[in-house]
């Protein structure tokens, strides 16, 4: 048996062989993924698998890879071989180990169905890898979902999903909604979304039972302080519809939860395991201010009945930017009571001209009073940017740079905790550049089949001193320009070498 | 050598005219001034890596005539950055008239209110990125996800080669 959670092997082992085969279905976390707290879409969907009455079981291979490879070094070597950013490793060997333990563990378990969730195309590669050998020792039905099922975004073609189908990898992807498809899986039945891309969007989010972290609550993931930090997700679809985005194409409403149904999820949490830190996974936490207010209004409500201090828990999540009179002072004031910390703000970048091509809907001056109502009652957050958009014009960079300057004292006063800087633009399918291309006049040189006319390899013959050798060059000025007055920049190293074998690709006439 | 920009807020109280102030970086005088209503004063110096202190005193008060003249410190913004709640990191050191000394020297934490003659203080170091990284919370990335001068410098060299 092999060394992966301990605990849920000895709780295993204490059943005898007639509970052994109850599990209905082994939900599997595979690499490479962030590990700074329990995942989110396994743990979610065991929370709906139960509720209508089948077992399941959660395991973190992702967490598991991270654990047993303690050296940091050959942690990036794998990881990067995973990720697809180098071709191979020299602990292949050590890898095939792992995975043959993997596999030995699930055959062990004998589950009527496996899932494995693949949350981004970084997943791709350690899913084939496990699918391949335990394909051939395995006799149940192989699930995969999640947005990694398609390599360009979201919204893409759902390849990766197909061709493991079509491979005889798996039995069944699922596009959308996870959680009313692998009801329908377990009952045997097809249904939209379900080895086809026609999936419906749920309208009521608050029917789904809480996720359940019985299984990896233990775990000792790489929280940031010393406590425990759950997901928690509010929402599917964005109010937004930027440009560069697919988020909005593929979930074709904004639906949320309620903020008294969130709100009851984390002090469930806090009951039920002592946890009082929260992220939120969904696109943004703010997009129905009445419902955002709710939670908000909630929480102080219920710190104050408890006699609990104010921000009690601490949440996180992303954050549309929205101007005074959407969002008011009062509304900062209240987040902070509330315990909002660490909101990622899509900034993009610093010029006005650009961000309204974007389609963002906010100025520099609206960035401005929002970050200064951050500042002020000690909230803090995060920036994700893009250098490089089609329009950028080398003024519209400098204008990044001048962003930057100005918010230096952010950084140093712990309000910008981070940056995410990103691998240059890459146009992805479902997105509006991709769709409008020819209305945009972009022109992909890399476009002699479809599936690769997407990516980064693209040249706008409007604005033609933005040449690929150019965004990569801007992209690499940016991170030291941040990096030299204080910002901290989250993931750089990994960005930078994803973005320069891509470039090497591109060279080679293989990208 | 940094260049550190500092701005001070601050109210005052009008006692037979205005407090007289003057600020120190190290013993080093930077600047006087009388602090009447502009409330705000900024001061540039440049500063060896290492420790420092920074006094703003007030002289000249005389306790008999002056009355409640007096400087208080609201604000500090170093680099234009708000220190925020570190400003109760300064320390007061009043020179109290006779008839209020107690035989030793008085020290007043987190009083920002400079109603005597004396100054507040505040220890602070550079770089200043490293010092304001001790007082604020800043985030720190977890394992894989951290970014580096080297890394900058490897993509540079391959664009080169590659190009």
């Amino acid at each position: 048996m092999g060394k992966l959670h301990k605990k849920e092997l000895e709780k295993n082992l204490e059943m005898n062989d007639s509970d052994f085969k109850k599990l209905d279905i082994l939900l599997l976390n595979v690499p490479i993924s962030n590990i700074t707290y329990p995942p989110a879409a396994t743990t979610l969907l065991k929370g709906v698998v139960v509720q209508h009455g089948f077992t399941a079981l959660v395991q973190d291979l992702n967490f598991d890879l991270n654990q047993r490879l303690n050296d940091d070094d050959i942690f990036t070597d794998v990881s990067d071989y995973l990720c697809n950013i180098s071709d191979s490793t020299p602990y292949l060997t050590m890898l095939n180990n792992i995975l043959d333990d993997w596999v030995q563990d699930i055959v062990a378990q004998n589950p009527k169905f496996v899932g494995v969730s693949v949350f981004t195309f970084q997943c791709q590669h350690s899913t084939r890898l496990l699918l391949e050998k335990l394909r051939p020792l395995y006799s149940g039905k192989i699930i995969v979902g999640g947005a990694g099922i398609s390599t360009n975004g979201i919204n893409g073609s759902t390849d990766f999903g197909k061709t493991l189908l079509a491979e005889e990898l798996i039995d069944f992807y699922v596009r959308g909604d996870g959680e009313t498809a692998i009801i329908r899986i377990l009952n045997n039945e097809d249904g939209p979304g379900i080895n086809n891309t026609n999936f419906s969007q749920s309208r009521d989010l608050d029917q789904y039972a809480n996720p359940d972290y019985s299984d990896v609550i233990d775990l000792p993931y790489a929280y940031e302080e010393d406590y425990k930090l759950l997901p928690i997700n509010g929402s599917r679809g964005c109010v937004r519809a930027c440009t560069f985005c697919d988020i909005h194409t593929f979930w074709d409403k904004f639906t949320f939860r309620s903020g008294e149904s969130l709100a009851r999820e984390m002090i469930d949490n806090w009951t039920l395991h002592g946890v009082q830190h929260f992220t939120f996974t969904d696109s943004l936490i703010n997009g129905s201010m009445r419902e955002f207010r709710a939670l908000l209004k909630y929480l102080v409500a219920w710190y104050a009945e408890n006699n609990l201090p104010e921000a009690f828990f601490r949440f996180s999540g992303q954050f549309i930017v929205r101007n005074e009179r959407q969002q008011t002072q009062e509304d900062y004031k209240l987040m902070a009571k509330a315990g909002c910390q660490n909101m990622m703000i899509g900034v993009e970048t610093g010029s006005d001209e650009v961000r309204a091509h974007m389609q963002k809907k906010f100025t520099n001056a609206e960035l401005d009073f929002v970050i200064g109502q951050f500042s002020e009652n000690n909230l803090n957050c995060f920036f994700s940017m893009i250098s490089g958009y089609p329009t950028e014009t080398k003024q519209n960079f400098d204008d990044t740079l001048d962003m930057f300057s100005r918010y230096q004292k952010y950084a140093l006063d712990g309000t910008i905790i981070g940056l995410n800087l990103g691998a240059t633009l890459s146009i992805d399918e479902g997105t509006a550049l991709y769709d409008d291309m020819k209305e945009y006049g972009y022109l992909m040189l890399h476009d002699s089949d479809n599936s690769s006319r997407v990516g980064i390899n693209w040249v706008n013959p409007q604005n033609l001193e933005l040449t690929l050798e150019e965004r990569i060059k801007r992209r690499i000025d940016l991170q030291e320009f941040v990096m030299d007055r204080g910002f901290v920049v989250w993931n750089g190293d990994t960005h930078l070498k994803r973005l320069m074998k891509s470039y090497e690709r591109v060279q080679l006439g293989n990208y | 050598m940094e260049t550190i920009k500092i701005k001070l807020d601050y109210t005052v109280i009008e006692g037979n005219g205005y407090p007289e102030m003057k600020i120190t970086l190290d013993k080093r005088l930077i600047t006087n001034w009388v602090a009447g209503d502009d409330n705000d004063i900024e001061f540039s110096a440049g500063l060896n890596t290492g420790d420092h202190v920074l006094r703003i005193h007030q002289s000249n008060k005389n306790h008999k005539t002056d009355g409640f003249r007096a400087f208080e410190l609201q604000k500090i913004y170093v680099n234009s950055a708000d220190l925020k709640h570190n400003i109760h990191n300064f320390v007061q050191w009043p020179e109290l008239p006779r008839w209020e000394q107690t035989g030793k020297q008085e020290q007043w934490e987190d009083n920002l209110h400079l109603g005597h003659n004396g100054y507040l203080e505040l220890n602070f170091s550079t770089p200043i990125q490293e010092w304001f990284k001790k007082i604020f919370r800043w985030g720190k990335p977890t394992r894989g996800q951290h970014s580096s001068f080297d890394a900058i410098k490897e993509a540079r060299e391959k664009l080169k080669r590659l190009c």
